[in-house]
């Protein structure tokens, strides 16, 4: 899935939440971040939470197309390993 | 403007006016510890908090006053004349670039050329003093890089469920962290963290485990948090100091250990008790490193002083555990109740001596008690400050503009009503600016300002504490309140309700006027637990509203919870305790104030005429013939009652004790207390009394 919004900031959360649970469905998920240029705790906290659940139930989890600034946000906060970007 | 960036204004601003206060004070030098403490002080938070936001042209050019005002503190420079007017220029220049910066305007030329130009003269002063001191800078620095683990910390970050609220994101705070030193280590700690079925995005789950490299002292750590001290919950230690580090793993979560083991943090060793062969080592350590430090000694004195001066500075305000006042409330309470006792033995056996030292005790009880309440209390500007992001970011999302006007933000009120009242608070203010306040150009259709306007005051009235949220947007249709609760079974078709019922309904369960729900206040708690928070607190809530002007939400809430002046009276063979600030007067039942006729219960006071309640009759009690009757006349907000009692004993310190769950649905009783002679009297609950008697239609 292609986040659309360029923001991805606790005014989004809600809605990509959403999002998100449709996409649990899929058997192999990946996020492309193409278009993400601003992401705050709240949305690592949900990305994490999504991982949690892709784990559960055995399906792939992936992030693509990361920009500089927003990896370092994976980075600074050690979530990186984590999601293996 | 951004929240996060109107408080570091409001910071900066407050700091900046300290520093000229003390400048002006010094204007012709000084050596007064104190001043240049706030000098320097106000530089160094300035420069700390200026870092956050990423502005480092005022963090470099703070960073070089900030140096030159330690060496005055250590006194190696002299403040005179000379460098308290550049260092007005220096506070002038600082006002410039902070509005600058926050304002997102760039420097002009002339402000660059006045930055550089006074960076010029401030360096002159720093290096002039530093050669001589420089061995010793290179001695001290070169330890600690031998000392290398001894810079490192281990900060252990967990936050408030609401932490998201507070506005600051905790990337900006890491990435503070890499400026003042390095973050070599950081752990999310995330089996908080449900998985997506489960999760509510607006609710903080993660917590971090750092170790940071820095010089920085822990106070300087501390310091990052200062915005947001309240809603995090902080643990900073020496990453060597395991005594710290099994406190830590024995609080917080169970699996902590295991997780800092694999990510690298600590190895298993670290977590083997040892407390009993550390100590010693360390004291033996301790001489030696002293001697070695002989040279040093002298400035390494100093600043030891200065530290403990600046701690001194510090501790004027104090964080203390809220159950330790409870304690000392609770104590109080059973101080009084003693007391009281001593009282009535003394009057009972006559004993002059006796009474006059319990009179004294009772002068000294009453000022500790209220000292004990004053702990508690705070200023409510705190917290209302918080909900500016709040209506801020509601409005943006719904394309609204609105002006958020805070008034009497210094009222004070008791901390654990402040706390609970936050919740009901921000709920009612998305729902105002959500359904209150309309779209722009519906306002400019209905000839009003584009901008809306939200109130939130806070005042004192009566022995109680006010708070109203009022806006000037399109008011309640109250046609639609009654048919949706008449559609929703809450009243009969039948029923006669006044304005102020029919608004009421709004708080009703299972009536939510948006004819659709959106994101904003569709969710979270409704307007029914908004009221039953309130009610909680023993507080009222009324709601006036006219279509196309606005609505006007008022709270009613107590000062404080714990105890009360309250005035002992009896109805029947039952004491009952009136609070004293609602009473506004007591008399004697009189026939001619008495147009009671019995079933229409009023009275006739000077020409006003008040309805009248038999407490008697309310409660039931047995009926004492033959003794004078008296009114207590009691005051409510807009409403006056009369009480009909017996007997009037007089004031009386009241410690509220809740009567337990079994009690808890009698209307009109709030609580009871125990009197001093071990008799129970009942606490009166004005405000469901009156309102009892209201619905009864006088």
């Amino acid at each position: 899935m292609k986040l659309l919004n360029n923001n991805f900031t606790i005014y989004e959360v809600e809605e990509v939440k959403n999002n998100f649970l449709e996409l649990l469905n899929q058997e192999e998920i990946i996020l492309d971040f193409e278009n993400i240029s601003k992401i705050d705790m709240s949305a690592l906290q949900l990305i994490i939470s999504f991982k949690k659940s892709c784990d559960d139930l055995n399906k792939t989890f992936e992030i693509v197309n990361i920009k500089e600034d927003i990896l370092n946000s994976f980075e600074i906060t050690g979530i990186a390993y984590y999601l293996g970007v | 403007m951004d929240e996060e960036l109107s408080l570091f204004l409001e910071d900066a601003t407050e700091q900046l006016q300290i520093m000229e206060n003390a400048l002006l004070d010094a204007k012709d030098g000084t050596d007064d510890v104190e001043k240049i403490g706030e000098i320097f002080r106000a530089m160094h938070t300035i420069k700390g908090t200026a870092g956050m936001f990423e502005f480092d042209s005022i963090v470099s050019f703070t960073h070089i006053s900030e140096n030159l005002l330690d060496d005055i503190r250590a006194e190696k420079i002299k403040l005179d004349a000379n460098l308290a007017s550049l260092f007005m220029q220096v506070k002038d220049t600082t006002e410039n670039m902070v509005e600058c910066s926050v304002k997102g305007i760039e420097f002009s030329d002339e402000l660059i050329e006045t930055i550089n130009e006074l960076k010029d003269k401030l360096i002159i002063f720093v290096e002039e003093p530093n050669i001589e001191e420089n061995n010793q800078t290179y001695i001290e620095s070169g330890k600690e890089e031998d000392n290398n683990d001894d810079d490192v910390w281990h900060v252990s970050l967990r936050f408030d469920r609401n932490f998201f609220n507070s506005g600051m994101d905790v990337i900006s705070i890491f990435r503070f962290f890499n400026k003042l030193g390095e973050i070599l280590l950081n752990i999310p700690v995330m089996s908080n963290i449900p998985n997506l079925e489960n999760i509510d995005c607006l609710t903080t789950y993660i917590g971090f485990e750092i170790d940071f490299q820095s010089t920085c002292t822990k106070d300087e750590i501390t310091e990052i948090f200062e915005f947001v001290e309240d809603d995090v919950i902080l643990s900073i230690f020496k990453h060597s100091d395991k005594k710290s580090l099994m406190e830590l793993v024995n609080t917080k979560e169970d699996d902590l250990q295991e997780l800092l083991i694999e990510n690298g943090a600590y190895s298993d060793e670290d977590f083997i008790e040892e407390t009993i062969i550390d100590e010693p080592i360390i004291k033996e350590k301790t001489p030696n490193i002293e001697k070695e430090n002989l040279v040093v000694d002298d400035t390494a004195v100093q600043k030891d002083t200065q530290k403990k001066e600046q701690n001194n500075k510090k501790s004027s305000s104090l964080r203390v555990d809220s159950a330790k006042v409870d304690l000392l409330i609770n104590k109080m309470g059973e101080m009084v109740m003693q007391n009281a006792k001593l009282a009535q033995f003394a009057e009972e056996n006559n004993n002059d001596d006796l009474e006059e030292v319990s009179s004294g005790i009772t002068v000294l009880l009453e000022e500790v008690r209220e000292a004990v309440m004053n702990i508690r209390m705070v200023q409510v500007k705190d917290s209302f400050v918080k909900f500016k992001r709040i209506v801020n970011d509601t409005a943006k999302k719904l394309g609204k503009n609105i002006d958020f006007i805070i008034e009497g933000g210094e009222t004070e009120l008791d901390k654990s009503v402040v706390e609970k009242l936050s919740d009901p608070l921000v709920h009612m203010l998305r729902n105002s600016i959500d359904h209150g306040i309309e779209m722009p150009e519906i306002r400019e259709g209905k000839n009003k300002n584009k901008k809306g306007t939200v109130y939130l005051r806070a005042y004192p009235d009566s022995g109680s504490i006010i708070i109203e949220i009022e806006d000037d947007g399109a008011g309640i249709n109250k046609e639609v309140v009654l048919q949706k609760a008449i559609d929703n079974g809450i009243v009969s078709e039948s029923a006669h309700l006044s304005d102020k019922e029919i608004y009421k309904l709004i708080f009703e369960a299972g009536l939510s006027t948006a004819s659709e729900v959106s994101d904003i206040s569709g969710r979270g708690v409704g307007m029914d637990v908004v009221r039953r928070n309130i009610e909680a607190l023993r507080g009222t809530i009324d709601i006036d509203s006219a279509i196309n002007k606005g609505s006007k939400i008022t709270i009613r809430l107590p000062l404080t919870l714990a105890i009360i002046d309250g005035f002992l009276v009896q109805a029947g063979h039952t004491k009952y305790i009136i609070p004293l600030d609602l009473i506004s007067e007591c008399i004697e039942l009189k026939q001619d104030y008495n147009t009671i006729v019995k079933g229409s219960s009023t009275i006739n006071i000077r020409g006003d005429i008040l309805p009248l309640l038999d407490i008697i009759e309310f409660f039931d009690e047995e009926k004492i013939e033959g003794i004078r009757k008296n009114i207590v006349v009691v005051r409510y907000g807009n409403y006056k009652v009369g009480l009909l009692i017996d007997e009037l004993y007089g004031e009386q310190q009241t410690v509220i004790k809740p009567l337990g769950d079994i009690f808890e649905n009698v209307p009109g009783v709030s609580g009871g207390s125990i009197l001093g002679t071990g008799e129970v009297a009942l606490i009166f609950d004005i405000s469901r009394l009156l309102e009892y008697k209201i619905k009864q239609g006088v």
